[in-house]
């Protein structure tokens, strides 16, 4: 009984396993780049990146050049912070992507992770309803465990009053 | 009938669940939609450390009033946190897997989580490995202090102190989940499901408590 | 009723020294056993200067020997003799005693380590004060943890076994600072990794004061 509980609460949880199902096109590099490097590959990895915008407190649209584009190591490098920067980039097909380029510092060297996901909200299943679907069943998963534990408090009830009569 | 706080659980999850799927979230670079994952992974460690909490307040009054019943408390909120930990480790994987495109990845929280199961799987090899229930009693609660008071500094403390690469909000160069993690609307849900699992784990806990008591009296 | 005093603390850390010279093996074993690990991986390494591998490799063979170093500091303990221990000291002073005692001990058994891994696989380069620093820290650490954990499976009645289960878990935080801060210290931040040393010895006093407040509810029989 305990153990199908349990069970409950797991199915209850993993039912939003659909949800987070994203149809992405996904590509990821590690560059090791010195301060000052272009980062060519950028555009190896994303075929057809027009412009792009890079989180440096401002937001313009950068071009891209078929170069890449320089980020100097002072731009990026706050004390000894890690930083994080986030770059949109918008290509040819009008699809936005976005990429993440995590730059660590390991004594002067930057350490460019590029990953670069297309993205795909879940707009769609929201838009022809099929989401209920989803709620409804996370829904039946959850009173099903209510009603398990009702079930149990009721048993107990049961139980604990025959056991104070003896 | 039934005390308010169970309906108030139940409640809050009714109106948590359509919310979670519906409601606006944050948009945020890599997590996109699966930033709703919050509401479900990060409230099972939320109130798989509240769960703990009671369950080493439980050790400290049974090692002062060395009342049996303590220390089935003890022991019964540990196994109750321990299931919600790992439900919140296979959520994170599932998380990880359609964000960083791997299931497991080397990450200070990641190992943290793993040592925390690990600690608290070996306190159940502590419980059973002793017959006498007054020294199974002794020495577990002992070492769910010692293990509980650890295992803050191994998940809340270290990572924050190491500037790491670790892909968790708070920590090596990301944001935190005060900066711009959660908008309002996020909280709005976030906080009351943290909430209202918390209530969910201490009525599971309540029944397990009386179920257990009840093979106790018809042993004895 | 006895006060705890340094010098209750400092004769009982004597004490325990004398014991262990007079039954030889248990020390010159742990320095054998160390050595041997030492060997064993050599043959299998052979020199290594990579410092992540080296501080990797080191720690782990660390954490092997102040387990086996620690387990044993309340196994050979019949009734009688616990009853007799029970009349001389408080808990509280005891475990402190057993805990500085196995911290010393452990800061000699990785020093001499650091002796055996610089004559076999050699030393990394990099800042060999700060790494000495988190060494001993780590150290320090590790054994008041361990001393501690083998209290508890002593107390349990399973022994060596039941210490490592319960011990490799909760020495993962110190584990993870000391080799972090090892790497620091190879690489050259000397000040960063001193922190790390700081950590542990931040951890180290936890663990004296949480064993001097859980001790006493153990040893009551």
């Amino acid at each position: 009984m305990t153990y199908l509980r349990f069970f409950a609460l797991c199915c209850l949880i993993f039912s939003q396993a659909p949800l987070t199902a994203q149809d992405s096109t996904k590509a990821s590099a590690s560059v090791l780049a010195q301060a000052g490097d272009t980062l060519a590959d950028l555009n190896a990895l994303n075929r057809g990146i027009l412009e792009f915008q890079v989180d440096l407190g401002d937001s313009t649209w950068y071009q891209m050049s078929n170069q890449g584009h320089v980020i100097l190591a002072q731009d990026v490098v706050e004390g000894d912070r890690l930083p994080h920067l986030e770059i949109k980039t918008k290509t040819a097909d009008n699809e936005f992507y976005e990429n993440r380029i995590r730059v660590l510092t390991q004594q002067g060297t930057l350490t460019i992770h590029v990953s670069s996901d297309k993205i795909e909200m879940a707009t769609g299943l929201r838009a022809n309803g099929k989401i209920g679907v989803v709620i409804a069943v996370v829904f039946v998963l959850f009173l099903t465990l209510i009603g398990l534990l009702l079930y149990q408090q009721q048993s107990l009830r049961k139980w604990e009053k025959t056991q104070t009569k003896t | 009938m039934h005390p308010l706080w169970k309906w108030m659980a139940v409640l809050i999850m009714a109106g948590v669940i359509p919310l979670a799927f519906l409601g606006e979230v944050s948009v945020q670079v890599i997590l996109h939609e699966t930033i709703r994952n919050l509401y479900w992974h990060v409230t099972m460690w939320f109130s798989m450390f509240i769960l703990l909490g009671g369950a080493v307040f439980s050790g400290i009054t049974y090692l002062r009033k060395q009342d049996l019943d303590w220390d089935l408390k003890a022991a019964l909120l540990t196994q109750i946190a321990l299931v919600f930990g790992l439900i919140g480790i296979v959520t994170g994987m599932i998380w990880a897997q359609f964000t960083w495109g791997k299931l497991w990845i080397k990450d200070p929280q990641l190992n943290g989580a793993a040592v925390t199961i690990l600690a608290y799987l070996a306190y159940f090899v502590l419980r059973n490995s002793i017959n006498d229930p007054r020294k199974k009693a002794e020495i577990s609660a002992v070492y769910g202090i010692f293990a509980f008071v650890l295992m803050v500094v191994l998940v809340l403390v270290l990572p924050r102190l190491q500037p790491v690469d670790s892909l968790h909000p708070g920590k090596g160069g990301n944001p935190s989940f005060g900066k711009y993690d959660l908008s309002n609307d996020m909280r709005l849900v976030f906080y009351p499901a943290i909430l209202a699992w918390t209530l969910i784990g201490w009525w599971i806990f309540e029944l397990s408590l009386r179920i257990q008591r009840l093979k106790n009296t018809t042993k004895a | 009723m006895k006060q705890p005093s340094k010098n209750i603390l400092w004769e009982w850390m004597l004490l325990e020294w004398k014991l262990e010279r007079r039954n030889r093996t248990t020390f010159q074993g742990f320095l054998l056993y160390m050595f041997c690990i030492v060997l064993v991986a050599y043959q299998v390494f052979g020199s290594l200067s990579e410092p992540n591998t080296w501080t990797a490799l080191f720690w782990i063979i660390m954490l092997f020997s102040s387990i086996n170093a620690a387990s044993r500091s309340f196994t050979n303990e019949n009734q009688g003799k616990h009853l007799l221990i029970h009349q001389l000291i408080r808990p509280g002073t005891l475990i402190l005693a057993r805990m500085l005692y196995q911290m010393v001990l452990n800061m000699v058994l990785a020093l001499q380590g650091l002796l055996l891994f610089a004559v076999f696989m050699g030393l990394p380069e990099g800042h060999w004060p700060s790494f000495v620093a988190v060494l001993i820290a780590g150290a320090a650490a590790q054994a008041a943890l361990m001393t501690f954990i083998a209290a508890m499976a002593a107390k349990s009645g399973q022994g060596m076994g039941l210490s490592a289960i319960l011990g490799l878990p909760l020495l993962v935080p110190s584990l993870m600072a000391s080799a972090k801060g090892s790497v620091l210290a190879w690489d050259g931040h000397v000040w960063p990794a001193l922190g790390h040393a700081g950590l542990l010895v931040g951890l180290c006093s936890l663990s004296l004061a949480l064993g001097y407040v859980l001790f006493p509810y153990l040893w009551t029989d």
